[in-house]
C-alpha cells in the first residue's frame, strides 16, 4: 500500500512538468574505510612494498608496476593480483601524506605490516613523487571522464571489457564534482573526487606547494606524473597509450 | 494583538541587551548571514519554544549565569528569585528535595498532603550541575519537565511546558553519566565557551556583579517566596506570582528592557507554529532522518546493533554512531529551526536554518563510534569534539568522510525525480528508479525508504 503522506508531499514538491525518461546517475558514496582490509597474497608476501593510506584504509605500492602497458592491460594485470588502480583521491591523499611527513614534519608513514617507514626512505619517496628523482614516477589512475549532454561524469572502479579486438572501459559512474576546468598550476586542495578546486597563485612549479593540472577532457582517463620539471595530475590521457615508464601504483581497497 | 514584527523586535531587543550588557561572549553561530552567540541564541529559542536545553562548559564558564539572565528577563522574574529557586545538583538530592515532600504537620495528624518544591511551582527552571545527581533522579526531573506534569504520593499538578536549563560540567570524578534516554529529553545542547580576554576583563572587574542589581528585586523575591511557601493551590499560587511578574516587568521596562507579557508569548507561539519548512529544508530533514534511522544490514538502526555492519554500504551517517534517531529529536529539530526562522523574521525555514540548528540538536544525543572519533580527534577545531563531529558530518563533511548536506546536494536531483514521477502518477517507474538509485544498499537510504512508502 502506498503511504498517503508520501503522495501528499510528492504533490507539494513535484515539478509541474512530467519527468522525461532520461535516467540520472546513481550516486554512490565512498565505501567504508574503517573495517579491516583483506590483503591479497602479493601484499602479504611483501608488505613492505606497500604503504598504508590510513585515512582511507587502503595500502598503495611504493613503486609503479606493470610498466609499458596501456590502461586496459594494466587493469587486467593488477586485478589478477587482487589489486586495483588507485582512485584519484587515494593517490592524492597518499601523495599529501608523504609530503606532510617530509615537508611539513607532520605524521609518519607505515608499511602494510604496520612497521614504520624510515625517515630517509620517506624523503626518498617524496623526491620520487615530486621531482625527477630516480627518473620520476608515472602512473595510471582509476578515473574516466565522460559527458552526456551538458553533464560531466566520472567513472571509477574501471574494468576492461573485451569484445574481439575491441576494448572498452566499464565502471561506476557518478556526476563529476565541480573542479577547475583549465590547465594551470593548482593548490593542494582537492574535492572528494581528488580533483583540484583552486588555482595556485604561483604559476611556476614549487615542489610541495603546487602541482600542474590538466583538467578533465571527454573520454580521457587520469594519471599522475612527476619529473624534473614538475608534478602533474593529468586528466586527458588516452587509455590506449603505452609508454615504457608508465605503470601503476597498485592499491588494495575494499571491494 | 502585537504584530509578529513587533514581537520579533522585542525578542531581538532582549537578546541584544543580554549580549551587550550581561552575558558577554563571542559570536560563534551564523545563520543566513547573521552572527550570534550559540549559548545565548539557543537559550533565547528555548525561552520562545519552552524547550529543554543542556549547557556544557568549564567551571565558572558562565553556564548558569546565562540561564539565569535568560529566565529573569524573558519571564519577568527577579534575578535573585531565579537563583533562589534553581536546584544545585549533588548526589544526595532526593525526589523530596526536588519535586515535593509530605506535609509533615498534616502527616502527624494522619492526613496526607504534598508540599510542592519551589522548583516545581516556579515556571522557568534551572538545574545546576545536573550530572551530579544519579540517573534515577535525573529521570524524575525530566519526566516532570518533559510533560509539564509532576507527581508526588497521590498528588499531581500540571504546570505545562516551561523553559528548562540544565548545566553540566565536563566529565570529572564528581559526575554521573547522562544516559541516552535522558539526553534525548534535551532539545538542544550548547557549550558556554571562553568569552575572550576583553570580555573576561570586563566580567572580572564587575566582581560583585553590580550590573545584576538592575535585574534583582529583594522585596519582590521575598513576596514571591511567601507565595511559594503559602501552601495555596497551584492555580492560586500562579495568579499571585503573575502579579509579582507584572511588577518586575514594570521595573524592567523603566530600565529600558523589552518585556514579554502572557499575550506576547501566546503570539510568539502562534507565530512560530505558522512558520513552514520550505521544500529544501523538508528534503534535507528527510535525508538526515533516513541516514539516522535506516540500516541496509539490520533493517533499521538499533542501539543493540554494531554500526560497523553498515560500513560495507558506504559512509552514511548510520555507520558513524551507535543507536538511532528518535522522534523527540526530530521534533526538537523542527521546533528550534522554526523558532530561529521566526526570530529572523523569515517566513519559512530554509536549508540554512535547519542544517545550522541540526548539530546542536544532535551532538549530545549521538554516541559516535570510536572509529569516527579517531578520524576527528586530531582535527583543528573550535568546538567540543562531539559537536565538531556533528557540525562536520551534518554539513559538507571532509574529503574522506563526506557529510549529509553534501550527499543531499548530490542526490537531491535524483530524489526530486522520484518525487516527480510519483507526483505525476508514474508509480511503477518511480519505484524502479528509486530502486536503481538505492543500488542494493550503496545508494542513499532515502531511496529505500521511498520504495517502501511507494509499496514497492
Amino acid at each position: 500500500m502506498i503511504n498517503p503522506r508520501l503522495l501528499k508531499k510528492a504533490n507539494e514538491w513535484k515539478n509541474p512538468e512530467v519527468p522525461s525518461d532520461n535516467h540520472r546517475t546513481t550516486i554512490i558514496p565512498p565505501t567504508n574505510f574503517n573495517s579491516p582490509l583483506t590483503l591479497p597474497d602479493i601484499v602479504q608476501r611483501a608488505p613492505r612494498n606497500y604503504i598504508k593510506i590510513p585515512q582511507l584504509n587502503e595500502v598503495i605500492a611504493v613503486n609503479e608496476t606493470h610498466k609499458g602497458k596501456d590502461l586496459y592491460d594494466t587493469l587486467d594485470a593488477v586485478a589478477d593480483e587482487g589489486l586495483s588502480s588507485p582512485y584519484v583521491p587515494s593517490f592524492m591523499r597518499h601523495w599529501l601524506n608523504v609530503k606532510e611527513a617530509v615537508v611539513d614534519g607532520k605524521g609518519k608513514l607505515f608499511y602494510a605490516d604496520g612497521s614504520l617507514v624510515q625517515e630517509d626512505i620517506t624523503e626518498d619517496l617524496w623526491k620520487y613523487l615530486s621531482s625527477g628523482h630516480r627518473g620520476g614516477c608515472w602512473t595510471w589512475l582509476d578515473a574516466l571522464f565522460t559527458k552526456e549532454g551538458k553533464e560531466w561524469h566520472l567513472t571509477t572502479d574501471l574494468k576492461t571489457v573485451r569484445q574481439g579486438k575491441n576494448k572498452t572501459l566499464q565502471g561506476n559512474k557518478q556526476i563529476l564534482e565541480s573542479c577547475l576546468r583549465e590547465d594551470c598550476y593548482v593548490d593542494l586542495s582537492f574535492n572528494t573526487q581528488g580533483l583540484a578546486t583552486q588555482e595556485s597563485p604561483n604559476q611556476n612549479y614549487s615542489q610541495g606547494e603546487n602541482i600542474y593540472l590538466y583538467h578533465p577532457r571527454e573520454n580521457c582517463v587520469a594519471g599522475f606524473n612527476a619529473d624534473s620539471d614538475w608534478a602533474d595530475l593529468c586528466c586527458y590521457r588516452l587509455p590506449s597509450g603505452r609508454y615504457g615508464g608508465l605503470g601503476v601504483f597498485a592499491v588494495v581497497r575494499h571491494k | 494583538m502585537t504584530s509578529n514584527k513587533d514581537l520579533q523586535d522585542k525578542v531581538q531587543g532582549l537578546y541584544g541587551r543580554l549580549s551587550q550588557d550581561f552575558y558577554l561572549n563571542r559570536d560563534d553561530f551564523e545563520a543566513n548571514g547573521q552572527r550570534y552567540n550559540s549559548a545565548l541564541l539557543f537559550g533565547t529559542l528555548t525561552e520562545l519554544s519552552r524547550g529543554n536545553m543542556l549547557l556544557f562548559g568549564e567551571y565558572g564558564g558562565g553556564k548558569t549565569t546565562s540561564a539565569e539572565y535568560l529566565n529573569a528577563v524573558f519571564n519577568g522574574l527577579p534575578l535573585d528569585l531565579v537563583k533562589r529557586v534553581a536546584i544545585r545538583g549533588n548526589p544526595q538530592l532526593t525526589e523530596e528535595k526536588m519535586v515535593g515532600r509530605p506535609h509533615y504537620g498534616k502527616m502527624h495528624k494522619g492526613e496526607e498532603d504534598v508540599v510542592w518544591q519551589h522548583f516545581v511551582l516556579i515556571g522557568p527552571k534551572i538545574f545546576d550541575e545536573f550530572n551530579r545527581i544519579p540517573e534515577s533522579n535525573q529521570a524524575v526531573v525530566l519526566n516532570g519537565v518533559d510533560r509539564g506534569e509532576w507527581n508526588y504520593l497521590n498528588d499531581f499538578i500540571s504546570t505545562g511546558r516551561q523553559p528548562f536549563f540544565a548545566t553540566c560540567n565536563y566529565a570529572d570524578r564528581g559526575n554521573n553519566d547522562l544516559i541516552p534516554p535522558i539526553l534525548d529529553r534535551f532539545d538542544v545542547a550548547v557549550e558556554a565557551g571562553f568569552p575572550g580576554v576583553m570580555n573576561a576583563l570586563d566580567i572580572a572587574q564587575d566582581y560583585h556583579n553590580d550590573k545584576d542589581q538592575i535585574l534583582k528585586n529583594p522585596e519582590l523575591t521575598r513576596k514571591a517566596l511567601e507565595i511559594l511557601n503559602s501552601g495555596k493551590p497551584y492555580e492560586e499560587t500562579q495568579r499571585e506570582l503573575e502579579v509579582i511578574v507584572q511588577q518586575q516587568q514594570e521595573r524592567l521596562r523603566e530600565s529600558g528592557f523589552s518585556v514579554l507579557n502572557a499575550e506576547d508569548k501566546a503570539g510568539i507561539e502562534q507565530g512560530i507554529r505558522g512558520v513552514k519548512l520550505d521544500s529544501d529544508a523538508e528534503q534535507y530533514f528527510a535525508f538526515l532522518v533516513a541516514e539516522m534511522n535506516s540500516s541496509q544490514k539490520y533493517g533499521q538502526k538499533r542501539s543493540i546493533d554494531d554500526p560497523e555492519g553498515d560500513k560495507q554500504n558506504g559512509l552514511y551517517l548510520n555507520a558513524t554512531f551507535t543507536g538511532s534517531g528518535s522522534r523527540r529529536e526530530e521534533k526538537s529539530l523542527v521546533r528550534y529551526a522554526k523558532s530561529l526562522a521566526w526570530l529572523r523574521g523569515e517566513g519559512e525555514v530554509n536549508l540554512d536554518h535547519i542544517s545550522q540548528v541540526a548539530p546542536y540538536v544532535l551532538w549530545h544525543r549521538i554516541r559516535w563510534t570510536p572509529e569516527t572519533e579517531q578520524v576527528f580527534k586530531d582535527s583543528d577545531r573550535k568546538d567540543p569534539l562531539d559537536l565538531h563531529i556533528a557540525k562536520t558530518l551534518l554539513q559538507e563533511g571532509t574529503q574522506e568522510m563526506p557529510g549529509v548536506k553534501k550527499r543531499f546536494a548530490e542526490s537531491q536531483a535524483n530524489y526530486q525525480r522520484v518525487i516527480d514521477l510519483a507526483g505525476h502518477g508514474k508509480m511503477e517507474q518511480a519505484i524502479q528508479e528509486a530502486k536503481d538509485f538505492y543500488a542494493d544498499g550503496r545508494g542513499h537510504p532515502i531511496f529505500l525508504d521511498t520504495v517502501k512508502d511507494l509499496g514497492g
